[in-house]
């Protein structure tokens, strides 16, 4: 378990440094500016004046509560951080065996004495790590500019609580790609189909507080359950976090599940596997 | 070579949706010998050697490698073979060095360092460059070391020498002898029937996903066909000899000269001959491809 957890990590070192530096710069760029935009007057008046012309846009984007470091953040940072890093967990969910597999690299690999089952979990801790060490590149370097700045600062640990959230809801996105990965022919597939989820989740809850139809929609919306600022203010609803948790479990579960009994491809896209889920109900 | 099994296939039937790529394969082969496995692209050579190592699993049938069945203890299995595989595929930003390195910690690591850079001098291959600047052939030879270096038991080769130029076809061809005889079994597929030949103990012939035909090698070359041709010191009528069993008059050059197919022993035929005067024998032996071709030609279906 080890050797495939730490060759897995090794293939993901470019990941991590570059998807790792883009946080972290955007993270010190939104901790830097909010000096910035409380100094500027003609900032807040601008904001003032969006309150009257766009109210809509105001309440999309709470826009009233900016002129705090909870608010600044729950606006600038924390309603865009889901869709980026949320489209690497779909990325990283379907290529977690799929890559390997289209690669034709997977054959070679289950032909020596690894189990199935190990190396698919050797997989999965080492993406879980990969996706849990961008959450602390992150919340680092938002901790980062509060060393030098005038007004910006919340305490470490209650900022730990947003990224505590945000972790719970790409593991989500992450295992849903993984299981897409497992049913469909290629993996470019299922994580375009898994970020498409992203991507809609994303806008719905983002919309739903000003489009009444999607409301409904939005209590389907995994991104609807992100605490951010609310975490930050009154701590994390540990509900919904291990509602989520428990969600994954279930999906990891059933991918595992499919892969122990699914055929190892040479190499190349394969073909639709749904009807492989009712094999999860035979027993072995 | 001792009698017990390496590999025991019954039955064994796979399909890939409508395509029925095995249809009740049988296979025994024993310990220690190195058996050929023949069969043209899309034979089903692959689709047999992927399931005994659980790669993929058969819809019917049952194998057991070296006594154990690899869809319950499909580690068991691998801890004791070597594998090399019709396409290697690895990392390519890897070097020769690093892949070694991560299949030997893959298998706990069993293998010795100086074995791994003994194989490869032997193959002139490069350790320490990336992988993707290899060509085909040398990729190959990374397949090579991977499958011997740690000394298996069983060898399962997916067409080993493919790719690679003689000189080297030589050398694996040298490097499987040394594992037998140091006690392993070495299966290999190949669709190279002069290799089979130079090669197998044994050859299994497998078309459209059966087998038709299991033979020592030097049998199935002893018991083909050969041609003959016959001239007599005078004109000779020779009736007596393609009256034989198993003698067929091909053509009569002229009344000295005749060419005779003999399938099976030859004994009778010499004897028979032994009256005529005799002034020149020819014989030409079938090669394995001969063979090869007829049963898919068709004619000698089984």
């Amino acid at each position: 378990m080890f050797t495939v957890i730490r060759y897995s990590l090794r293939s993901s070192r470019g990941a991590i440094i570059g998807w790792g530096i883009g946080l972290a710069a955007l993270a010190i760029m939104m901790g830097s500016f909010y000096d910035m935009m409380v100094d500027s007057n003609e900032m807040m008046d601008v904001m003032n004046a969006y309150a009257v012309t766009m109210p809509e846009l105001v309440e999309i984007f709470n826009i009233g509560a900016m002129n705090t470091p909870i608010g600044w953040l729950d606006v600038e940072y924390f309603s865009f951080l889901p869709l980026i890093i949320g489209l690497f967990a779909t990325g990283a969910g379907a290529s977690l065996l799929s890559r390997d597999e289209e690669g034709g690299t997977l054959d070679l690999i289950l032909a020596h004495p690894v189990s199935r089952t190990v190396l698919f979990w050797g997989r999965f801790l080492a993406n879980t790590l990969v996706i849990i060490i961008l959450l602390l590149i992150s919340w680092a370097s938002l901790l980062l500019p509060m060393t030098w700045s005038e007004y910006f600062s919340i305490p470490a640990f209650e900022l730990l609580l947003p990224f505590t959230s945000l972790f719970g809801i790409l593991l989500f996105f992450m295992t849903l790609s993984l299981l897409f990965s497992m049913l469909l022919p290629a993996r470019r597939t299922a994580s375009m189909l898994a970020g498409m989820l992203v991507g809609a989740s994303f806008f719905i809850t983002m919309l739903s507080g000003v489009v009444d139809e999607l409301e409904r929609a939005a209590d389907f919306s995994p991104l609807t359950y992100l605490e951010t600022a609310t975490a930050i203010e009154d701590g994390l609803n540990l509900t919904w976090f291990g509602i989520f948790i428990a969600i994954d479990l279930v999906l990891v579960l059933i991918s595992w599940q499919l892969f122990q009994r699914r055929d190892v491809r040479v190499g190349g896209e394969g073909s639709w596997r749904l009807g492989d889920l009712k094999t999860i109900f035979v027993k072995k | 070579m001792s009698n017990q099994k390496a590999i025991e296939i019954r039955g064994l039937v796979k399909n890939y949706g409508r395509v029925k790529a095995l249809r009740g394969v049988d296979l025994d082969v024993n310990c220690g010998e190195i058996f050929g496995f023949l069969g043209p692209n899309g034979a089903g050579k692959t689709t047999a050697i992927r399931c005994m190592l659980d790669l993929i699993r058969p819809q019917g049938g049952s194998i057991s490698m070296l006594g154990i069945n690899p869809q319950e203890e499909p580690e068991a299995v691998k801890e004791r073979v070597g594998y090399l595989p019709g396409e290697l595929h690895v990392d390519e930003n890897m070097t020769a060095r690093q892949v070694f390195r991560f299949f030997n910690r893959l298998r706990g690591n069993r293998s010795d360092w100086a074995f791994i850079e003994e194989l490869s001098e032997r193959l002139k291959l490069e350790l320490i460059s990336p992988i993707k600047n290899f060509s085909k052939g040398n990729k190959q030879k990374i397949g090579v070391v991977l499958a011997l270096m740690h000394k298996p038991e069983l060898l399962l080769l997916d067409e080993p020498t493919a790719s690679l130029d003689p000189l080297m076809q030589q050398e694996v061809h040298r490097m499987l002898a040394e594992a037998q005889d140091n006690g392993a079994t070495v299966f290999f597929s190949s669709h190279i029937i002069s290799e089979v030949q130079a090669v197998a103990d044994r050859v299994a012939i497998i078309r459209e996903g059966k087998i038709v035909e299991v033979a020592v090698t030097a049998d199935l070359l002893n018991r083909s066909m050969r041609q003959v041709r016959i001239r007599f010191q005078q004109p000779t009528e020779a009736e007596e000899l393609y009256k034989l069993p198993g003698v067929e008059l091909i053509a009569k050059d002229d009344s000295m000269g005749i060419l005779l197919q003999v399938e099976g022993q030859m004994d009778v035929l010499i004897k028979t001959l032994a009256k005529y005067p005799v002034n020149d024998f020819e014989t030409e032996r079938t090669s394995l491809e001969e063979i090869f071709l007829a049963y898919y030609n068709g004619e000698e279906d089984k």
